[in-house]
């Protein structure tokens, strides 16, 4: 199982998922916390006066990320999201690429807790994080 | 000399026995067809006295108290159940159960009497438990979110073992009965014979047949409240006031995420819009047999939570997600268009309060629950301006 826990076989799995496909999310690294990067397009649009991302979709990387930290974690392909918290602290741009990280707060079991951030310019101004529980099967 | 009367009019008797082997109900087949022939005089008529008039009569009656056990049957389940439908699934029990109650007759050159076709009567009442037990357990597991189709394999799980153990005990039970050889007891055997075998082919059928008509019946309820859905949500798309449209269409054609959802407007009540939201396989979970993933939930959420909280501002102002929380109850099944219903419930300040849920479009299954606050009036141009 170590050897599915790196980068190319986690980006296998974002290969064989159609939802990750459509936000061409890529991984950035897999060693400790997971890394990715989303280039924007224009269906992301959530607010098309500001050109912003749309919340639904920032949710949604942070939930891909932090999917991709829970199955590192959990050693099973298998996880299922309970909650999914979002704190929108910023616009996030259109135009420009979004990075996300995710780690792991807890391990379980059978439950993973998991820490989401979304940035642009900069780690330190974050535009969106999120709290994710995941059950991962028993 | 001896004249003998029959309802005031005089009587010839002609008696007989039936031989060996021959039912008295086939007998008196035979004899209305003789009778047929006889061309008798306009003031001679012919009738049945004794143990043939008894066998119509018991026959009659046996077949009125067997629809009328049907029909009680029906409505005491129906009752309990709360479902015109669940009987139907548990009542197809009782056919199954003389396939065996039958083939063991058959087989052991027993006669179906007026004994074995109480004990036929009886033996409905007795199979359709398995039903029961099933049904009910079943109908527990779906009112916990579960579909028909897991529910009836949970069901099956957890009440294999009892079905098996009621329905082996009461065979067990009657098997002094059907193997008597004591003086009359053939009677009795024959009632044991038809409750052991009726029994013994309705659990083993029963484990097959009821869970496909349970599902099957769930099927087409889906297929029915899918198809009243979309007429009503038809009509009512034709009450939404055309600005609220036209808001709609310029949100929908300028909200990039939005339009790739495909998310269309069905319902809008006050502040409460009702969007549905189609499978598309791009949106899947997985390329076979997909269902929409949670994060394309997510941003029919958000959009969904959008739109109302636009619904309730009365002049336009641009607004931004603060925070959004989703609690996931239910797997999305595979290949189902979904509901989305977000509802404003509060303005406090520059914060809009929303509530909203992903349902099946029946509306009886909860995928997930959300909960969002929006600031309102945050800086750039309000995209509702143009209303």
């Amino acid at each position: 199982m170590v050897q599915f826990m790196n980068t190319k076989l986690l980006g296998q799995f974002i290969e064989q998922s159609p939802y990750a496909l459509n936000y061409g999310t890529k991984i950035v690294s897999a060693e400790g916390d997971i890394e990715c990067v989303t280039q924007w397009r224009d269906i992301f649009t959530g607010n098309p006066l500001l050109r912003a991302w749309h919340g639904g979709v920032v949710s949604g990387v942070l939930e891909l990320t932090g999917t991709l930290a829970a199955i590192k974690a959990s050693n099973s392909q298998e996880c299922t999201l309970l909650s999914i918290n979002t704190v929108y602290l910023r616009p996030t741009r259109g135009d420009n690429e979004m990075f996300s990280k995710a780690n792991v707060v807890r391990s379980g079991k059978h439950i993973q807790t998991i820490n989401a951030v979304a940035w642009q310019n900069s780690f330190e101004a974050p535009t969106a994080i999120a709290s994710l529980t995941f059950v991962s099967k028993w | 000399m001896q004249i003998d009367r029959y309802n005031r009019a005089r009587k010839i008797s002609v008696s007989g026995n039936a031989p060996a082997g021959i039912a008295t109900g086939e007998l008196l087949e035979e004899m209305d067809k003789i009778l047929a022939n006889i061309d008798l005089e306009p003031a001679y008529h012919t009738t049945y006295l004794g143990a043939s008039e008894q066998v119509r009569e018991i026959a009659s009656s046996l077949l009125f108290a067997f629809m009328l056990a049907l029909l009680i049957l029906y409505m005491i389940l129906a009752s309990q159940f709360e479902s015109f439908v669940h009987p139907i699934a548990i009542m197809l029990t009782a056919p199954l159960s003389f396939v065996g109650a039958f083939t063991l007759l058959a087989l052991t050159n027993s006669e179906l009497s007026a004994t074995t076709q109480i004990a036929m009567v009886a033996l409905m009442g007795l199979v359709m438990k398995n039903g029961i037990l099933l049904v009910d357990q079943a109908n527990q597991s779906m009112s916990r979110g579960l579909t028909a189709k897991e529910a009836m394999i949970e069901s099956a799980q957890l009440r294999l073992r009892p079905v098996l153990m009621t329905a082996f005990s009461t065979i067990f039970g009657m098997i002094p009965t059907a193997l008597a050889t004591s003086d009359g007891a053939e009677l009795r055997s024959s009632t044991g014979i038809i409750v052991i075998g009726g029994l013994g082919s309705s659990t083993l059928l029963t484990l097959f047949v009821v869970p496909v008509v349970y599902t099957l019946t769930a099927d087409a309820k889906a297929g029915l409240n899918r198809l009243r859905t979309h007429f009503s949500l038809e009509g009512i798309s034709e009450m939404i006031p055309n600005h609220m449209q036209q808001l709609y269409d310029l949100f929908s054609s300028r909200v990039g995420a939005h339009h790739d959802q495909g998310l269309e407007l069905r319902q809008i009540n006050g502040n409460v819009v009702k969007l549905l939201l189609p499978f598309r396989p791009k949106h899947a979970n997985s390329t076979e047999n997909g269902a929409l993933h949670t994060t394309a939930l997510a941003t029919a959420i958000d959009s969904a939570c959008g739109f109302a909280v636009m619904l309730s501002l009365t002049e336009p102002s641009a607004i931004a997600t603060v925070n959004l929380r989703i609690d996931h109850i239910h797997q999305p099944e595979p290949g189902q268009d979904m509901t989305v219903e977000a509802h404003c419930y509060q303005q406090s300040g520059d914060f809009a309060y929303v509530r909203a849920a992903v349902l099946s479009l029946d509306t009886l299954i909860t995928y997930c629950h959300a909960i969002g606050i929006f600031k309102v009036g945050t800086p750039g141009p309000a995209l509702n301006s143009a209303f």
